[in-house]
């Protein structure tokens, strides 16, 4: 796991994912809805001739959207990402094949650089998180004077919801 | 040279192994046909499964795989003698040629470990069909000594006295095999044309030289004609899949930025019309890169028939019938499990042991059916046998055992959705799976599968005579063309392939929407079709008006599978060609939807899926009734009335009169949701309250707590409620009218006798009024509301009298506009229904009257007449009255009439 992450604003608080897993990161467009797709589904946006489909996270993690998100991560698909390899188990979508997934976030912030010590991965599965808040916080890391939570992206896109 | 393979490109192995592994299955595939057919293009087949197999042993000779070599080696001169006649096609020779594919197969498999493995088997096999040769050691030695000497020239083989036999045909061979084998390599001709025999035999060789040229010849002529193929990685196949799709989008951008120019562009416009040609032409080639004939899929299936055959004792033959259809390469690599496990289920459960089906009377062979068929963008392939078939009822029951179903659900549930259980998780227990079903997988996994591939897979059966499995899959990256539409705001797209027609709806009659009860439908040249409403479906959010109800919009005529249906949307757009993307997976919320495109503008439309529409809108329910409902549909003069009648679960019948219903629904019960006393449904964004009936009326509740109710959905009403009623809804006539007995009260309108049956017809307003009737302005609602029907003709008054009173008004009759309005001015009316031709005062000038005195201006007025140009229309309604319906209509009038009154209301309030 690469020791740095990027970082951004998600309901008030420092939230972060592994840089080696955002593809890049763009202002919020509109969105298409999808009919009957779950509330935390944010929509479909174009991307430069792609469909992707995009995550509106902070209604996944608090259940509910936020005002004025502003940007959007795209990650990497699987098939993009370095090789399997990379490290033990590694945090990566579930599910999806090979599809691209968007985050919407309130704000992308820095990148930041953490050192090894100061990141510390939350043990035991994501189910045995009952929170829902919990659920998708697959570890922390200590920036500078505050805590960033670490998304955790298999459980961003895990269908029991 | 062995170190030289330790160093081999590894690419250079991995496609030569490619390459064998063509071979054989090409080499297993005639093979099978040969087995199925022995007399039928023998010769033909043989020579290309010989050259398979001699394909093979030349790139295993390069590859230094001496195992592998070897025994294709002797298979290959087996298969010379067969071809040349000097053998038979037996049952034994095919067995060992088979045996000795699968061998290959695994060596191909293990690579440079396979040399250590032991093909004793397969070999001794075909050397026992090659009998009388000399003893296997012998035979072994020349032949490995002759193929490196072909594969090694510089190499001087110690060649001994084997036979001449052997020798000749070496030689025979080995010239045809430097022509007609691609892969071998480095034995250039004159060298393996010279014997490796001692000077004596010169002069023999010499004519074996001129016989060896002329074998060349006829070699190398045959492998011209074959087809000339090249092979490419196919990621760059994707790359140009990828590429084309985005050169379309940019094409499609600049026509439409260009259009408006037309005039200016002159000479410029030709051009763009040919780039536009090239560039469609560009993408059909590319497109039929990736397609590949499903018979690709198929070929494993005769061989896989044969053994299972064999090993469950049963005589079955297998079918292919594949129309050539095509299917994008990597859904082939996708589809071998899934329908593999289906062959396999077919022959373990579906067809029958012999004596079993000549005991039912059928012939003691069973047959399995595989065909494939490409259906407007989709590949439709079914897997089909003439066994046992699936009972619905040992299904259904089964069901119930593993908690899947409840009884209840079993008893509403047809035949056709029993037997779809199979594929619910959890129905197949470990204990069904034998190593002939597959690794431990059940048939839910297959329909997961087949999900991921974004297509369906079902079944349809009949007992005692088979069943059929049909997958349905989406040709991937599909370039479609398609009409674009919006309704409530959002961009739609419908394949052109689907779409029949498109239809303006106005107020012309042929062209209205009609409500047939609970249903919308158009009138299309004498068929009534259903209308799908999408926001309704899909839980759109409306946007200002109900654009059906006002008769505005289009209706896109849609026609899918079996299926005849109606899409009403607010615009339509253009046609565009489109290239389809599939739904991302966290999207596929619906089976509404088959995929996503991005307009020429770059927004994304949603491309509709008329099939899954129409399972979503259950369209097959719709036009079973929209048919039942044909029969006395509209004949002015018919005073029937027809009630939606249904129950609690108990003995005591409800109903409601057609034309009051809005929507009937089946809803699970986990949906209704309590708050406080009250409980609420949500749909299509709406909270909508539902009402049991042992709350509103004196019955029992239901016997036992149900999984599903059915929603009965009222229109015209103020509040949005729903009654909830247990099991299935009818449609009765009711014949006699209603009778105003006992039973009426401020909730029940009167009752309605049907053969044995009461049926209480309920009163929807007095329902609405006494649960949330509000005191004041109200308080006169709870008595019967009352109308003044103006009209001069007897019948038509009849009928609106009996109409009206049917659905809980109270009635007075007048025949001309003078006595309505001395009626109106002597006593209270919430509504006024006025024709317009009448003596004395007619309908226009009485509307007048009315508009213009202090007391009655506010009273909410229906015009009805026969009058029914747009001047009329629009004079009638600017005279005064609030709507405005034709007197043969009667649905629509009590529609108009309730929906007049609640304006009314909700402008006073």
């Amino acid at each position: 796991m690469s020791q740095r992450f990027v970082s951004f604003h998600l309901g008030g608080e420092l939230w972060g994912v592994d840089i080696l897993q955002v593809r890049e990161t763009l202002e919020a467009p509109e969105f298409v809805e999808i009919p009957k797709a779950p509330k935390h589904i944010a929509g479909l946006m174009n991307l430069r001739g792609q469909v992707v489909c995009v995550v509106d996270l902070s209604n996944r993690v608090y259940g509910r959207s936020s005002k004025q998100p502003q940007n959007v991560l795209i990650l990497k698909s699987n098939g993009e990402l370095p090789d399997p390899a990379m490290c033990e188990g590694a945090d990566r979508l579930e599910n999806i094949g090979d599809e691209s997934v968007g985050i919407l976030v309130d704000s992308v912030s820095d990148v930041v650089q953490v050192d090894e010590h100061d990141v510390e991965l939350t043990s035991g599965s994501a189910a045995e998180h009952s929170d829902a808040e919990t659920r998708f916080v697959r570890g922390v890391a200590q920036v500078d004077d505050n805590l960033m939570m670490l998304v955790s992206l298999s459980e961003l896109v895990n269908a029991a919801a | 040279m062995s170190d030289d393979a330790d160093l081999m490109d590894k690419e250079i192995f991995d496609e030569f192994v490619a390459e064998c592994r063509e071979n054989l299955a090409e080499w297993e595939d005639e093979l099978m046909q040969l087995a199925d057919a022995p007399d039928d293009d023998h010769a033909e087949r043989l020579h290309k499964i010989f050259r398979a197999a001699h394909s093979i042993k030349g790139a295993a000779g390069f590859l230094e795989l001496k195992n592998t070599q070897h025994l294709a080696h002797t298979a290959e001169n087996l298969l010379a003698k067969m071809r040349d006649g000097e053998m038979a096609v037996t049952q034994q020779s095919i067995d060992a040629l088979l045996k000795s594919t699968d061998m290959l197969a695994e060596l191909l498999d293990l690579g440079f470990d396979g040399e250590s493995k032991d093909v004793s088997e397969p070999l001794g096999m075909l050397n026992a069909i090659l009998n009388g040769e000399p003893p296997p050691a012998a035979t072994d030695e020349s032949a490995s000594a002759a193929a490196e000497a072909e594969a090694s020239p510089g190499h001087e083989a110690a060649h001994d006295d084997a036979s001449a036999d052997v020798e000749a045909s070496t030689v025979d061979e080995a010239a045809p095999a430097v022509e007609a084998g691609a892969d071998d390599v480095g034995a250039p001709p004159t060298k393996t044309a010279e014997p490796k025999k001692d000077a004596a035999k010169k002069d023999d060789a010499k004519k074996d030289e001129t016989k060896a040229d002329d074998a060349k010849k006829d070699n190398k002529r045959r492998a011209e004609s074959a087809d000339e193929t090249v092979r490419v990685r196919t990621q760059l196949l994707d790359e140009m899949m990828e590429k084309i799709g985005e050169l379309v989008i940019s094409r499609n951008q600049l026509l439409r930025r260009l259009a408006p120019h037309a005039a200016e562009l002159g000479d410029v416009n030709s051009t763009l019309h040919q780039l536009s040609m090239i560039t469609s032409e560009v993408q059909e080639l590319i497109m039929s890169t990736r397609l590949q004939p499903v018979s690709l899929l198929f070929r494993r299936f005769p061989r896989l028939v044969r053994e299972i055959a064999r090993k469950l004792g049963k005589d079955v033959v297998l079918e292919v019938d594949d129309a050539g259809a095509e299917l994008d390469r990597t859904l082939i690599e996708a589809l071998a499990d899934p329908l593999t496990h289906l062959v396999r289920n077919s022959m373990d459960h579906g067809i029958e042991q012999p004596e079993v089906r000549e005991a039912a009377g059928k012939s003691s062979r069973g047959t399995v059916t595989l065909r494939a068929v490409n259906e407007s963008g989709m590949v439709n392939i079914e897997v089909i046998d003439d066994g046992a078939g699936l009972d619905p009822v040992k299904i259904g029951a089964k069901g119930v055992e593993k908690g899947i179903i409840s009884e209840d659900d079993m008893a509403s549930m047809s035949d056709k959705e029993l037997a779809n259980l199979i594929f619910a998780p959890g129905f197949s227990t470990a204990a069904a799976v034998t190593d002939l079903s597959g690794r431990g997988v059940g048939m839910d996994v297959v329909r997961t599968n087949i999900s991921n591939l974004g297509g369906t897979v079902e079944v349809s059966s009949v007992v005692g005579a088979g069943s059929t499995f049909t997958l349905k899959l989406p040709l991937t990256l599909a370039i479609v063309t398609s009409l674009i539409v919006e309704l409530n705001g959002r961009l739609m797209a419908l394949p052109q392939v689907n779409l029949e027609e498109v239809l303006r709806l106005s107020e012309d009659k042929d062209l209205r929407v009609e409500n047939v009860g609970a249903l919308q439908v158009l009138r299309v040249r004498g068929h009534l079709v259903p209308i799908v409403r999408l926001d309704h479906l899909l839980g759109f959010a409306p946007v200002g008006e109900d654009t059906l109800q006002r008769g505005e919009g289009y209706v896109l005529l849609v026609q899918a599978g079996d299926f005849r249906y109606g899409i009403h949307v607010d615009t339509i757009h253009d046609s565009e060609e489109m290239v389809v993307k599939p739904m991302p997976k966290l999207a596929q919320a619906t089976k509404c939807f088959s995929g996503t495109s991005i307009l020429g503008d770059g927004r994304i439309a949603l491309i509709l899926d008329p099939l899954g529409v129409a399972e979503d809108a259950a369209v097959a329910q719709l036009e079973s009734q929209v048919d039942e409902l044909l029969d006395d549909e509209d004949d002015p003069f018919d005073l029937e009335m027809k009630l939606v009648k249904f129950s609690n679960g108990g003995d005591e019948h409800f109903g409601v009169p057609m034309s009051l219903v809005g929507r009937i629904e089946k809803i699970p019960a986990t949906a209704i949701h309590p708050m406080g006393k009250r409980e609420f449904v949500e749909r299509s964004g709406r909270a909508v309250e539902v009402l049991r009936l042992d709350n509103l009326f004196n019955v029992d509740p239901p016997p036992a707590t149900p999984s599903h109710y059915t929603l009965i959905v009222p229109k015209s009403t103020q509040r949005s409620i729903g009654f909830l009623a247990v099991g299935m809804c009818d449609v009765v006539s009711a014949s006699e009218g209603i009778e105003r007995s006992s039973l009426a009260s401020d909730t029940v309108v009167g009752t309605v006798l049907e053969g044995e049956e009461l049926i209480a017809v309920i009163d929807i307003f007095g329902v609405e009024n006494k649960l949330f009737g509000d005191a004041g302005d109200h308080a006169n609602e709870r008595q019967a509301r009352r109308v003044l029907i103006a009209e001069d003709s007897p019948a038509f008054q009849e009928m609106q009298r009996s109409y009206f009173e049917s659905v809980g008004f109270e009635v007075d009759v007048v025949e001309d506009g003078e006595l309505a309005w001395e009626a109106l001015r002597a006593q209270p009316y919430d509504v006024l229904v006025s024709d317009i031709c009448m003596p004395n005062v007619d309908g226009i000038e009485l509307i007048r009257r009315i508009r213009q005195d202090e007391a009655l201006r506010g009273l909410p007025a229906v015009a009805v007449t026969t009058l029914r140009s747009d001047s009329d229309r629009d004079r009638i309604l600017d005279a005064g009255f609030n709507a405005y319906e034709l007197k043969v209509d009667r649905h629509r009038l009590i529609d108009s009439v309730n929906q007049v009154m609640s304006r009314q209301h909700e402008e006073a309030a």
